[in-house]
């Protein structure tokens, strides 16, 4: 990884959780929001590639509105509530607060609670293969499957954590599908 | 531009099998140029990527969590009128793999393994503390035990941990380094097995703090200090309190024993260890990892790549042309493009890909 990384990884990514809850809330259609989040991250990263932004979450969100804006007047329909709600000044002041330099020892505790949130078979597999650091065939042995399904495996272990992980940086970035959380929510 | 899941799909999948055993330089070229195709692919790879070494410090988390529940078992075995499971599981409860789900019947659980410990041969066991089982709620998560119950911390390449141990004493881990711990009640036994670390011990005389390295013996009572291990020598840093150092003994003649306090230094360079004096400047420099920084005074190129390369997969290679150039600064020990940025504007010094993993460092 070189600088450029580090820095996404350190003052973008932490605010994922922030940035899907306003395009989930501002988006109508929820299966697009993947890909109107890597596109965001994209220009967030070219646009930092060129000249580093002071203030990294101000301008996340000001590409984030853009591209939504962009968007928008491509397709021609546009619903009016929709542009108010656009205004990513709301986010900014309500939805993110210092939370975003969370100490080593949250980052563990976060990363347990993904690592909860993996299927049993799959944290089996991540346990053998990272923390005692079998090597894939040892894993495949002890599992009684093929080397191929510990890759499989493995892959849907990462992707999952890394899911858990950014999207749990800032409470309003929970998953509308993550039960547990959102019952906390409601209790606070 | 692809969709966000299928880019992150094949990024995962990249990154798995790099770990896997047969990754070979040409994946890697495939690898890197797949990243290079498209800003899309290289922030899937950073956004998995960071996590994924995240995670793999998990370990640390659950033996920390673990501690409560040693020190249960420290009292169990106390009371317990069988010496042979003492011996065998040296102040650490053990488990088999798929007992002790639930937290509450540990106890029960811990007898059943001390008493098959008395028949059965010391072999590769699970260890799940079950304050860990506990706070993860039904997640498990076994720590690998080695052999006659020593504790395994081991770091990657960059790698730093910071952890307690059982008594109270502190360890600071540095990159590419192992550490065995294995306590029982009349010793604290650690084997530094490679790298460094720092031990701030929980004083207690009646149990000696006892660290292998090499073939080098170094013992604390109530001490701060470090050793670090360079082939079969080592670097004994002491910053409070009094070291003892016993050296290998040649034939059957023990070696006498060496004396090193605060502010000391103990360096051994296949013989028998020296020890000076160092300054607060030079101490602060041998003690700068801790802080994830390398701190340097005025010292050669050549001696500032090698640290560099302790802790980074790249490794600097310099070239004659520039072993005359001197660096004095800090920089943080994983920030090799930093510290290439300023040889490359500060010195003129340029870096020369050699390899997937070396660079070739020329003055021009």
């Amino acid at each position: 990884m070189d600088d450029l990384d580090q820095w996404f990884a350190e003052q973008i990514l932490p605010y994922e959780g922030a940035l899907t809850a306003y395009l989930r809330r501002v988006w109508p259609d929820a299966s697009e929001v993947a890909d109107l989040r890597q596109e965001v991250y994209v220009r967030v990263y070219q646009g930092a590639a060129k000249r580093r932004p002071p203030v990294a979450r101000f301008f996340l969100f000001t590409v984030a509105r853009n591209l939504l804006i962009d968007r928008l007047r491509k397709s021609r329909v546009v619903p009016i509530d929709l542009m108010e709600d656009l205004d990513a000044a709301n986010v900014l002041s309500d939805d993110i607060s210092a939370d975003r330099i969370i100490s080593g020892r949250q980052e563990l505790a976060r990363l347990e609670a993904a690592l909860g949130d993996l299927p049993v078979r799959c944290r089996e597999t991540f346990v053998l293969r990272k923390i005692d650091e079998l090597s894939q065939r040892e894993t495949a042995e002890k599992m009684g499957v093929s080397e191929a399904t510990v890759e499989k495996q493995m892959v849907k272990a990462m992707r999952i954590l890394a899911d858990r992980f950014w999207n749990a940086a800032s409470r309003s970035g929970q998953r509308a599908g993550d039960g547990k959380a959102d019952s906390d929510e409601k209790r606070r | 531009m692809k969709s966000a899941a299928d880019i992150e799909q094949t990024a995962a999948e990249w990154l798995v099998r790099r770990e896997g055993e047969g990754w070979s330089d040409a994946d890697q070229a495939a690898f890197d140029q797949w990243v290079a195709e498209e800003t899309a692919h290289r922030i899937a790879v950073v956004r998995l990527e960071t996590v994924w070494r995240k995670a793999g410090r998990l370990r640390v988390s659950a033996l920390r969590s673990g501690e409560a529940e040693t020190s249960n078992s420290v009292r169990a075995e106390l009371a317990s009128p069988k010496p042979f499971a003492l011996s065998l599981s040296k102040g650490r409860s053990s488990f088999s793999r798929g007992q002790g789900k639930d937290g509450a019947s540990t106890s029960s659980a811990r007898t059943e393994f001390e008493d098959e410990t008395q028949d059965a041969p010391p072999r590769r066991r699970w260890l799940l503390p079950a304050a860990i089982a506990a706070s993860l709620a039904l997640v498990s998560v076994p720590i690998y035990q080695s052999l006659a119950g020593a504790e395994t911390y081991a770091t990657a390449i960059g790698g730093f941990q910071r952890f307690p141990l059982a008594d109270g004493s502190r360890v600071d881990l540095n990159t590419n380094s192992r550490l065995d711990v294995a306590y029982s009640k009349a010793v604290r036994r650690l084997d530094l097995e490679r790298g460094e670390a720092f031990f701030k011990v929980a004083k207690n005389a009646a149990r000696p703090f006892v660290v292998h390295a090499g073939a080098y013996r170094v013992t604390a009572v109530g001490t701060a200090f470090t050793v670090k291990l360079r082939g079969g020598d080592i670097d004994v840093v002491v910053t409070e309190g009094r070291v003892r150092i016993d050296p290998p003994a040649t034939g059957a003649v023990p070696a006498r024993p060496i004396f090193a306090s605060a502010g000391q230094v103990a360096t051994s360079t296949g013989a028998s260890p020296v020890v000076r004096p160092i300054d607060a400047a030079a101490m602060d420099m041998a003690l700068s990892w801790r802080d994830g920084l390398l701190i340097f005074e005025d010292r050669p190129l050549g001696e500032v790549a090698a640290e560099f390369n302790r802790y980074n997969q790249v490794q600097l290679v310099v070239d004659p042309s520039a072993t005359g150039v001197i660096v004095d600064g800090s920089f943080r020990a994983n920030n090799v493009a930093g510290f290439l940025r300023l040889l490359n504007q500060g010195f003129g010094v340029r870096s020369v890909r050699d390899g997937p993993n070396e660079l070739i460092l020329k003055k021009i």
